[in-house]
């Protein structure tokens, strides 16, 4: 297997370099100069910022210099300082990175927890009423706009029934908390965003997975089992489930990238100081270094979300291991 | 035919003559304040209430239905676009063409679109015509994926060489005969991606980086109804339930086309 | 007797009507017996061969009447834990496909060790069963996927899983179509070793005359959902009675037979939405007459244990156009 990560790190590293160039030209779109533009949104902005962004960005050198420069401070993850607050951007990012993380890998769990069940168990049962109120709520989960859905949570389980905080990662008081309450104050202030976070991929895996499943079903090798006189619950769950489950490691890999895309909506409707919301911010803003660094910094995430589903992928599939061999 | 399939078509419709005959519909400019009336709960004068400028909110919604699909047709349309061409390009021509357009596609999704999206907004002024091909020039990939899947095998059919053996140049041959034979799987993620467009549209708006007020969208209204979340229902539910509905529809609608021309 | 199907009927779910797939089919097998079933694809062979464990699916089709008495049980009657206990120990099976049939995620060894009733030994037991279908070099390769090996290899495991539990009846669906020539005849052999060595009773399902000639007793010709005549081997091979038998037998390519090559069935098997009247084979028939359109004929002995299931055999072959070789 290790021929076959190292074959994907290469791959990788051809797509970091892509997205740098993507990242480059939008950082080359706008009409006019970015520190025109700075100027123009922002009018805090001083000639010595202005003079800074200019140097920051080399826009007094040929294109390909500005891009190879651009490179090596990407190589250093050196995005620059902020326009807000002077402070270097790959900081700031990386004070919201564990939070927004661990919103996701909540949701992840959640979502695996709950939709392949739901999957299988829609397959297993195709046609009953059971499948057919699953494939609504399915429906439901696909067009349910996420910043809709926060706002009626919001409505009635924070503002009306005050069962929830709605606002923020910590209470007023958090301080005076003990360590036992820090934790479930924390925790509570994470149920809605994690629920909202977690809905819509909810309905995508469950209908992933119970595709997936019927197609495992009508395999020949399920004859296979249940000629050899195997139990139902062995055909289905030791079986078919693991040929099921592959596809659907490489679609959890797939979304990755629409689940850090989303933190912008949840977070800024919830108040969650995280990735999302910085993001959010810096772009009404137009706090320019931090745009870049986020942009930068997310395609990375997806980057490292693909390669962890591929080794995943491997490690479940003993097919994979043939390319070690070739 | 599905009841379901019948139901998206029936929704799909419905909106579409809202938007069409929107200045019939609507019984109020929807611009036009109202300061006596301000948040007034639906009743019979303003079926669907008012909001904080005592605006009527139904002739809002009607107005709205316009920005949304507009939106949702454009930017698929734009996305349709460069996803056939780049798709059936690389399918037709294969080789290096066929590997840099491919490398091209897995590193647009890289980026979790939303963001890229956000980004160049942030660069150019939010206005409906840059917000429409900013969501087409993000969303072309999957379209580009069936294309160019479709094309490989389609190529190799006897009446492409017939084409070919007859002296037919490739454009002839691209454009006569592989891409409307590819179109089936291509019309399903088309049908589905309007319904992400408005949905994505939608976020914009709601927030405040899409469609600008005073210029309604179902976004945008349901961004002020947050701000009198408590005090206005109203101002909540109908736009919320408007884009689910619609995306409802047009996903259903995708489904009835999937399982008809692809089984 | 060992297995007896009678007058089995099964209907396929196509669209949203029922197609009768199999239109009553009647077939014994005795103790050590081989006997074949042979029939274009699409006939109805598979289907019955799965039929005698209830394998076909619920989706795809069910059987609507009909007995299939296994050591005088029926098998339509028992319950699914019954059902359970004569899988794979007293009814096993080899399909055509060996890469598809064996899941691609699982050992060899764990797929073997599932099936075996006793747990302890289990090493040994496999072992066993390897050595006796020639596959003693994988025996110490407990860590081989299925892809690992050629499809002879996954056909030889398949057959070692069939016969692992000693069974009363192993059914072969096709088991060499999808091997390589060379493969075939070995997997051929070993299947004829097996059967002698452990006097396996078996049902032979295939398309291709030749291969059932070689192993089988005696023989069931199934057109468009029916046998349409049965017999012991050597009585089928010398005096053939159903015309799309003789059909079948004239289009074996041969250096005795090669003139008769052109004599080859002509046009396509019918599909169960639009069969014939009558005689489902007279449209394709080169001895049809009227008569043959009004009314299915019943299976009516040529001789004692030979049947055939058409009106115009004696004539066909008193009257000399054909004869018995």
């Amino acid at each position: 297997m290790g021929k076959y990560i190292f074959n994907r790190i290469i791959g990788l590293v051809v797509l970091l370099l892509g997205i740098t160039i993507i990242t480059f030209i939008v950082i080359h779109i706008a009409p006019g100069k970015p520190t025109d533009l700075e100027a123009q949104f922002n009018p805090k902005v001083s000639m010595e910022a202005k003079e800074r962004i200019a140097h920051l960005y080399g826009l007094d050198k040929p294109l390909y210099i500005q891009y190879i420069e651009w490179l090596k401070r990407f190589s250093r993850f050196d995005f620059g300082v902020s326009f807000m607050d002077s402070r270097p951007v790959t900081q700031k990012i990386l004070e919201r990175i564990p939070i927004t993380l661990t919103i996701e890998l909540v949701s992840i769990i959640l979502i695996l927890l709950i939709g392949i069940p739901i999957g299988v168990t829609s397959a297993v049962k195709e046609g009953s009423s059971y499948d057919r109120f699953m494939t609504v709520f399915v429906f439901i989960g696909f067009a349910m706009p996420t910043f809709w859905l926060s706002l009626i949570l919001m409505d009635f389980i924070g503002v009306r029934w005050g069962v929830l905080p709605i606002s923020g990662i910590k209470s007023l008081e958090f301080e005076k908390f003990g360590n036992f309450d820090k934790v479930i104050d924390i925790s509570k202030h994470l149920v809605l965003p994690v629920l909202v976070s977690a809905f819509g991929g909810l309905a995508g895996i469950s209908r992933y997975m119970r595709s997936s499943m019927l197609h495992v079903l009508k395999q020949d090798y399920i004859r296979t089992a249940r000629a050899k006189g195997l139990a139902e619950k062995d055909v289905l769950y030791k079986h078919a489930l693991k040929n099921a489950f592959l596809p659907v490691v490489t679609i959890l890999g797939l979304s990755v990238p629409g689940l850090i895309g989303g933190s912008v909506i949840f977070e800024s409707i919830f108040s969650i100081p995280g990735m999302g919301r910085l993001f959010y911010e810096s772009v009404m803003a137009r706090d320019y270094p931090v745009i870049m660094g986020v942009l930068v910094i997310g395609a990375v995430l997806t980057l490292l979300g693909n390669l962890l589903a591929d080794i995943s992928y491997a490690a479940v599939d003993p097919r994979i291991k043939l390319e070690d061999n070739l | 035919m599905n009841r379901l399939t019948v139901f998206g078509i029936f929704i799909v419709g419905f909106f579409i003559i809202i938007a069409i005959f929107a200045p019939m519909i609507a019984p109020y400019n929807p611009g036009q304040m109202d300061i006596e009336n301000i948040l007034t709960a639906p009743s019979g004068s303003h079926i669907f209430g008012t909001d904080s400028l005592g605006r009527d909110l139904f002739s809002r919604m009607v107005y709205g239905a316009r920005i949304s699909l507009m939106v949702g047709f454009i930017a698929v349309g734009i996305a349709a676009l460069i996803g056939i061409a780049l798709g059936a390009i690389a399918g037709y021509y294969g080789k290096w063409v066929d590997a840099i357009i491919m490398r091209f596609i897995d590193i647009m999704l890289c980026f979790p679109t939303f963001f890229l999206i956000l980004a160049v907004i942030a660069l150019l002024e939010p206005s409906i015509i840059n917000i429409m091909v900013i969501i087409g020039a993000t969303s072309w990939m999957g379209i580009a994926r069936l294309m160019r899947a479709e094309i490989l095998s389609l190529k190799e059919r006897d009446f492409i060489y017939a084409e070919r053996a007859i002296g037919a140049n490739d454009l002839r041959i691209i454009t006569r005969h592989l891409i409307p034979n590819a179109m089936a799987p291509v019309l399903v993620s088309i049908t589905l991606g309007i319904a992400g467009a408005i949905l994505v549209e939608s976020s914009l708006s709601f927030l405040g980086i899409g469609v600008q007020p005073p210029t309604p969208s179902w976004g945008n209204i349901l961004s002020e109804g947050k701000a009198v979340m408590g005090a206005g229902w109203w101002m909540m539910l109908f736009p919320g339930l408007a884009i689910f509905i619609t995306v409802l529809g047009y996903n259903l609608l995708g489904e009835g086309i999937r399982e008809k021309l692809l089984r | 007797m060992l297995l007896q199907i009678k007058n089995l009927k099964i209907n396929y779910k196509s669209d949203s009507r029922l197609l009768e797939v199999v239109r009553g089919v009647n077939l014994d097998i005795d103790k050590g017996e081989c006997v074949g079933l042979i029939g274009e694809s699409g006939c109805g062979k598979t289907t019955v061969g799965l039929s005698i464990t209830k394998l076909i699916p619920e989706r795809k089709g069910n059987i609507s009447s009909g007995e299939i008495l296994f050591e005088d049980k029926d098998i339509l009657k028992l319950n699914t834990e019954e059902l359970r206990n004569i899988r794979g120990r007293k009814i096993s099976y080899v399909f055509q496909e060996p890469f598809s049939s064996l899941n691609p995620v699982f050992t060899i060894y764990e797929q073997m060790r599932e099936l075996l009733k006793e747990k302890d030994n289990t090493g040994s037991q496999i072992a066993e069963i390897l050595k006796s279908v020639g596959l003693e070099k994988i025996i110490d390769r407990k860590n081989m996927y299925p892809h690992e090996l050629s499809g002879g290899m996954q056909q030889r495991v398949m057959i070692g899983m069939a016969i692992a539990s000693r069974p009363g009846l192993v059914v072969l669906d096709e088991p060499t179509t999808a091997l390589d020539v060379t493969v075939q005849r070995q997997i051929l052999d070993l299947i004829m070793e097996l059967k002698n060595k452990m006097n396996l009773s078996i049902l032979f399902i295939s398309h291709d005359l030749r291969i059932v000639f070689n192993i089988a007793d005696r023989v069931n010709i199934m057109y468009a959902g029916k046998i349409i005549e049965c017999g012991p081997k050597e009585r089928i091979i010398s005096a053939p009675s159903h015309p799309y038998t003789i059909g079948l037998i004239d289009s074996i390519p041969s250096f005795e037979h090669r003139k008769k090559l052109f004599n080859a069935i002509g046009g396509r098997a019918p599909l169960f939405s639009e069969l014939p009247n009558g005689c489902k084979f007279y449209p394709r028939c080169r001895f049809k007459i009227d008569r043959c359109a009004e009314k299915e004929p019943e299976l009516e002995d040529v001789s004692s244990g030979h049947a055939s299931r058409c009106i115009r055999i004696e004539d066909i072959k008193s009257n000399g156009i054909i004869k018995d070789r």
